[in-house]
């Protein structure tokens, strides 16, 4: 089920050639290196094209779209990677096509890479390259603020506009072939829609109001934030995390994405939040009655079947398995790992092992870097067996996770059992 | 993460090199042309090439850019630009065995695409290949001193024929 999602982009993004090759066979294409080349680049344009439609309905929140990828973090990976692969694909587009002209002088390829009013169709696409390039350097290579980055990011589709006059307009295989056209035009449909529904209608999709009930300082830079319920909430799973956005003008009104830690059962929904930037910095400054809208929950991280669980936390990523812990109700054995730097780091452990003695099938193990060391796969293995049957939850540290995972595979951890937040995308 | 970064990192800046390349070389290669051009100009001067050529008239060369082509854009003054050659075709419309109308609706236009793939049904002939050559006029890009006869609308005759430099390139090329 992890891989539904992406072996959909794969054909999907695919598709488009096929039905290309189908137009004229593969022998006929690429006769010579000039030939060669230019429809390298034909290919490169409808897959770019394909997989930027695909990106945008990525980032849309959509139940379907997140159960492809068995969460909504896993989603936004996908959609990360998706439109970095559009835009290499889109970027190398005209390189192969210029090929040719540069065989004959590179004065004629530059000239082929200078937009001007007289040829409007490859115009638009030159000013759609140069749009998507300066937004996805300001992504990768600019640290801007959270919210200046998010809105520089919505002109993505301004560059998919243009990318769309661009493949309308020109004459090429697609404006040739019947099949391909619809394809293509389909795409560029799920595309503008996905965009149009995020941008535009999205604000309008209702909310779940709270208000802020109190701020707790848990020690000197985590706290944890208790929202009452002003209208009806969803339920959601443990594990999984929601949007919100605290009505106040000096904090930031955008959506961040958090972690719930406290049980379904609880009244109250409970927030625990360490300080990691500008943002979090300010939310200690939460006011009480402050009014919150939710949305969501999302994620896909909670138990799939029945069965031995291994829960593994890094530092803050204990929050997930607060809320896990708050609520258990198998019996089947659960071994908790909660390793962070210094012993005054544990900031839950009373409250884990106080759960703990009430529910025999919970163990709960602390483990301290700067007196053991890493945690590796073994620290593990060496207090609970048969991880091949069990499943894994990692939240943590991004690289810790990775490690981890690696190493539990390496020992015999089923890949499909183990499961880890990329919180880091949201 | 970290992968796509780097990756996308890697492929803006080989972009990017060979794009300042491309405009590098083309402008050191135009400043080249034209200074050809105006020795070529001089030369046909004073040499009185051409027959017809009574001098001064260095701004009679005409650029074949993609306006230019765009201007002969009807069967009666028809341009081709096909893989970054030029060619007048007027005089072929009649006896294009695909019938003139395929042509036609390509005047003024990059037909590259078409002519490759026979409007969508296959390939052109090695000999469909060789005849282009005959209505060859110069490549895109390039300035052409002698604008009367390569605009000159005349179904019986050829358009003039490329600087002899130009002919063997264009034979390799076509080998396709």
């Amino acid at each position: 089920m992890k891989k539904a999602g992406w072996i959909l982009i794969i054909v999907l993004a695919l598709i488009p050639v096929l039905i290309w090759l189908g137009i004229e066979p593969i022998n006929a294409r690429f006769t010579n290196f000039t030939q060669t080349m230019t429809n390298l680049g034909r290919i490169f344009a409808l897959v770019g094209v394909s997989l930027f439609s695909l990106t945008f309905l990525l980032n849309t929140r959509l139940k379907l779209v997140e159960n492809l990828f068995g969460g909504l973090d896993k989603t936004y990976k996908a959609h990360h990677i998706c439109g970095a692969t559009a835009f290499l694909f889109v970027l190398f587009h005209p390189i192969f096509l210029s090929i040719q002209y540069i065989l004959i002088s590179a004065n004629l390829a530059a000239q082929f890479f200078l937009p001007s009013l007289d040829k409007i169709d490859v115009s638009a696409g030159i000013v759609a390259l140069l749009l998507m390039t300066i937004l996805l350097v300001i992504t990768f290579f600019v640290k801007l603020k959270y919210p200046n980055w998010k809105f520089s990011h919505k002109f993505l589709g301004l560059a998919f506009i243009f990318a769309i006059l661009h493949v309308l307009l020109i004459s090429s295989d697609i404006s040739r072939s019947g099949a391909l056209k619809t394809y293509i035009v389909l795409m560029l449909i799920i595309g503008i829609t996905s965009f149009s529904y995020k941008t535009l209608f999205y604000g309008l999709k209702k909310k779940s109001v709270f208000v802020v009930e109190q701020v707790k300082k848990i020690n000197q830079n985590i706290v944890e934030i208790c929202l009452a319920p002003k209208n009806h909430f969803g339920v959601f799973k443990p594990g999984q995390f929601i949007f919100a956005s605290f009505k106040d003008k000096e904090i930031g009104e955008e959506y961040h994405p958090f972690t719930i830690s406290s049980s379904p059962s609880e009244e109250q929904l409970r927030l625990t939040i360490k300080e990691s930037g500008d943002y979090t910095e300010k939310l200690k400054n939460l006011k009480p009655q402050t009014k919150t809208l939710i949305e969501g929950p999302y994620g896909g991280f909670y138990s799939k079947k029945e069965g031995e669980q291994i829960w593994i936390a890094g530092g803050i990523g204990i929050t997930p398995f607060l809320s896990m812990a708050r609520s258990i109700k198998t019996n089947n054995k659960i071994d908790l790992f909660y390793t962070v730097k210094e012993k005054k780091d544990a900031v839950f452990i009373e409250e884990l092992q106080k759960i703990s003695k009430q529910k025999n099938n919970f163990t709960v193990h602390a483990y301290y870097s700067s007196l053991q060391g890493r945690m590796i796969a073994k620290n593990i293995t060496e207090h609970t067996k048969n991880i091949e049957n069990k499943e894994i939850f990692l939240c943590g540290p991004a690289q810790m996770m990775l490690d981890l995972k690696k190493q539990l595979i390496s020992l015999g951890a089923n890949r499909n059992n183990i499961y880890f937040e990329e919180f880091g995308l949201l | 993460m970290k992968t796509t970064k780097i990756l996308t990192g890697i492929g803006i800046l080989v972009a990017f090199s060979f794009l300042t390349a491309v405009f590098v070389t083309g402008i050191l290669m135009s400043q080249n042309n034209q200074k050809i051009t105006n020795d070529a100009l001089n030369g046909a001067t004073n040499s009185n090439f051409g027959g017809n050529n009574t001098g001064a008239n260095n701004s009679g060369g005409v650029t074949l850019n993609l306006a230019e082509v765009a201007k002969h854009n009807t069967s009666n003054n028809c341009w081709l630009l096909i893989s970054g050659k030029i060619y007048n075709v007027t005089s072929f419309l009649p006896s294009h065995p695909g019938e003139a109308q395929s042509i036609i609706q390509d005047c003024g236009k990059d037909a590259t695409l078409d002519f490759d793939t026979k409007g969508g049904q296959g390939n052109h002939s090695q000999t469909a290949q060789s005849m282009l050559t005959d209505y060859y006029i110069g490549d895109l890009g390039t300035i052409i001193t002698d604008s009367n006869n390569a605009t000159k609308v005349t179904p019986q005759t050829n358009p003039i024929a490329p600087p002899n430099t130009r002919r063997e390139d264009d034979e390799e090329d076509d080998d396709d």
